[in-house]
């Protein structure tokens, strides 16, 4: 009996053992991880984002929001959502979105803010949604005098634009340009400027002089350009904060094309005397110029590179324009260009990865752009007459005039891609577009 | 005998009512309270009167003509730049809209007895999917004509097939054309970023389990690219996981893929093409 009691106690024993056994396993062995199933998606469905942009709360909260809706529209990477589609009215900015009222209208992401004016100042609360991970991707709080409203429109929609593409926005930006009223033969030709939007358009000049090839400082609100008179013509500075407007000096022959070095300090331009058009750039502190092309052809249209160091230009020392490279001190000149056709107006791309250009070939005007060894060309537009091109401060948008056969020239913008293409929204005739780093 | 049948009888009323009881709570969709998000994060925009008002530079009238010995004063110091912005306070979590009903006892995968490894969960990754030979296979395996026959049961020639079960990766028991479904709704939501510099460049690898049920199980990652430093990629990286978002809720999605982990990989460069 004894005996049969001691085995059953070391049964029970052996067993509590293998269970404690079997319990600490179970706790301390890892679950090995899930195995996943990979598989390559190698297609997508490439299309503008579609975004909801509803009326913000307060005033002017509907015009903030029709104006970010325009210029993410324009940019051609977003598809605002009609607001007749919204299922869920009136956000409030400090509560969370009904997330399945969005994802039925297939919003991707969803804009929503309040408006508040107090004490003389204006207020913007905005909140940027991603509908289907159901969180918040920004949320920012502006503040600026009522009547910059516009401008923190701008502000939000560079914000939005940045946090979905990875890229800089461009929207708080102004485009100084010629606009040109009457007809072709007594064209009057006007220094103007307006929002990259079309909006707030002003006039510099009256009108008595022809105005021509405007360019924005890329560290200032300063422009340089070319003035034509009878008495010959001369290359303007003009500070758009105090109004001050003065020339650059007396040259012996014909002076254009100015362009400022990115630093601001310089500028490029060129002289023609006898026939012959070199590259001068001047210090604008020192007022000292230097000549930096000496070729008997026609050099022009100097840029130079986002770090200053190098200056694309144009030269038919070859025979037609192309376009060429050198140092900045006009050492080291090569060519890039090497197509058919004729190359001008090269604009080295704020982010330097491209130059765009003027290309005439076949009869036709195209806006183009290569890299800056001249690889990847591209044409990017094609018309009767396309031309001038100038970069948005983030180097992916360009905007150039185009004239049809008869008609005034026009505004219009392409993507670097050139999949996007439409005119720009000024309703006026305009040529020679110069594009302003983005404000501060 | 009647008396144990009556109590048997109330018995049983009860445990209903409180069961459907029970049911009725768990369906019922209570109306939740708006949920507060955080406060924002003031960004000042320093603005100046003469800088956006240009009045003063159009009525201009007068040119100052320079000598060329003055040396230009210093343009006038930049308005102030904005503060950096920094990160937004994240949103309270949201509650669940309903409580967890229990899951429904899910069909298991269809698994082909004959494959080797089947029981086997896989320690790595499985070799990625290609496409291109998966519908090779699929072409192979259909018949060149004439009716499917009705009384086929249990797997599909496709999923049997050598190749699918080697693209599909083997043990997992998801026939081909599953596979090629749940990719096909992928790439329907995928929006890829093909406009922006960098953007066609970017591969992101997205991971997420589907639940039986057909519910995204946990988070969906993308190997932390979605908080990567560099925006281009962050932005691809949130594209991936909205696109995966989308088509887990798609209620067409072939039922054989529920119930399994998956890591698709976005390749850009391939979809800008």
């Amino acid at each position: 009996m004894s005996a049969l009691k001691e085995t059953r106690t070391m049964r029970l024993k052996a067993l509590c053992l293998v269970l404690a056994s079997l319990m600490l396993a179970t706790v301390s062995t890892p679950t090995p991880a899930a195995a996943q199933i990979e598989v390559n998606v190698n297609k997508g469905d490439v299309q503008p984002l579609p975004i909801a942009i509803p009326a913000f709360g307060g005033t002017r909260g509907a015009d903030i929001a029709q104006v970010i809706t325009g210029n993410l529209e324009r940019s051609g990477l977003f598809a605002p959502i009609s607001q007749q589609a919204y299922i869920e009215k009136g956000l409030n900015v400090a509560v969370q979105p009904r997330f399945p009222d969005w994802k039925a209208i297939n919003a991707q992401a969803l804009v929503n803010g309040q408006v508040t004016v107090e004490g003389g100042q204006l207020r913007v609360d905005f909140r940027l949604w991603d509908v289907y991970s159901e969180q918040q991707l920004l949320g920012l709080q502006f503040t600026s005098t009522p009547e910059n409203w516009r401008r923190v429109a701008h502000k939000i929609s560079d914000a939005v634009y940045e946090r979905l593409t990875g890229e800089k926005g461009y929207f708080d930006t102004r485009i100084v340009f010629v606009s040109e009223t009457g007809g072709r033969i007594n064209r009057t030709k006007t220094l103007a400027i307006m929002d990259q939007d079309g909006a707030n358009p002003s006039y510099l000049t009256d009108g008595s002089y022809i105005v021509m090839s405007p360019r924005f400082s890329a560290t200032s609100q300063e422009i340089t350009y070319m003035t034509l008179r009878p008495e010959g013509s001369a290359i303007y500075l003009f500070n758009l904060e105090t109004a001050r407007r003065e020339s650059i000096g007396q040259f012996p022959g014909m002076v254009y094309a100015p362009r400022f070095s990115p630093d601001g300090g310089r500028v490029a331009f060129s002289v023609e005397r006898g026939g012959n058009s070199d590259i001068y750039v001047m210090n604008l502190k020192s007022r000292t110029s230097a000549r930096l092309t000496s070729d008997p052809g026609i050099d022009t249209s100097a840029s130079f590179s986002p770090d200053g160091t190098k200056i694309v230009f144009n030269s038919d020392r070859g025979g037609s324009p192309q376009l060429y490279i050198m140092n900045s001190d006009g050492s080291g000149v090569r060519r890039i260009s090497y197509g058919s056709g004729r190359y001008t107006t090269p604009v080295w791309s704020p982010v330097g990865d491209f130059i765009a250009f003027t290309k005439q070939a076949g009869g036709q005007f195209h806006i183009g752009v290569m890299r800056p060894d001249g690889s990847d060309e591209r044409l990017l537009t094609t018309s009767y007459l396309d031309e001038s091109p100038t970069w948005a401060p983030n180097g992916r948008v360009l905007m150039f005039s185009r004239e049809t056969s008869g008609g005034p020239p026009r505004l219009w913008t392409v993507d670097v891609t050139g999949r996007i293409l439409r005119p720009a929204p000024y309703p006026g005739s305009g040529s020679d577009p110069a594009w302003s780093p983005l404000l501060n | 005998m009647t008396r144990t049948r009556s109590d048997f009888s109330a018995a049983m009323m009860v445990s209903v009512l409180l069961h459907g009881g029970v049911l009725v709570a768990a369906l019922v969709s209570w109306p939740k309270a708006p949920t507060l998000v955080g406060t924002t994060v003031p960004v000042n925009i320093i603005s100046n009167a003469t800088y956006t008002d240009l009045r003063a530079a159009a009525k201009a009238a007068q040119e100052q003509m320079a000598t060329t010995e003055q040396p230009v004063p210093d343009a006038p110091p930049e308005a102030a730049v904005e503060a950096p912005l920094p990160d937004p306070v994240p949103p309270a979590p949201v509650p669940a809209p309903s409580p967890n009903k229990p899951a429904p006892v899910a069909a298991k995968p269809t698994v082909d007895p004959t494959a080797k490894g089947v029981q086997k969960p896989a320690d790595k990754p499985q070799k990625a999917l290609d496409l291109d030979a998966l519908s090779a296979s699929i072409a192979k395996s259909r018949p060149s004509g004439g009716k499917s026959s009705s009384a086929a049961r249990g797997p599909t020639k496709q999923e049997t097939a050598l190749e699918a079960r080697a693209a599909a990766g083997a043990g997992k028991g998801v026939s081909a054309s599953a596979l090629a479904g749940l990719v096909s709704q992928i790439e329907r939501r995928w929006n890829p970023n093909c406009e922006v510099e960098g953007g066609r460049d970017v591969r992101v690898r997205v991971t997420f389990t589907l639940s039986a049920s057909g519910q995204v199980v946990g988070a969906v990652e993308a190997g932390g690219q979605e908080s990567s430093s560099n925006p281009v990629v962050r932005a691809a990286a949130e594209r991936a996981i909205r696109a995966v978002r989308q088509a887990a809720a798609d209620k067409a999605l072939p039922r054989e893929v529920y119930g399994q982990a998956w890591a698709p990989t976005f390749n850009a460069q391939e979809a800008c093409q």
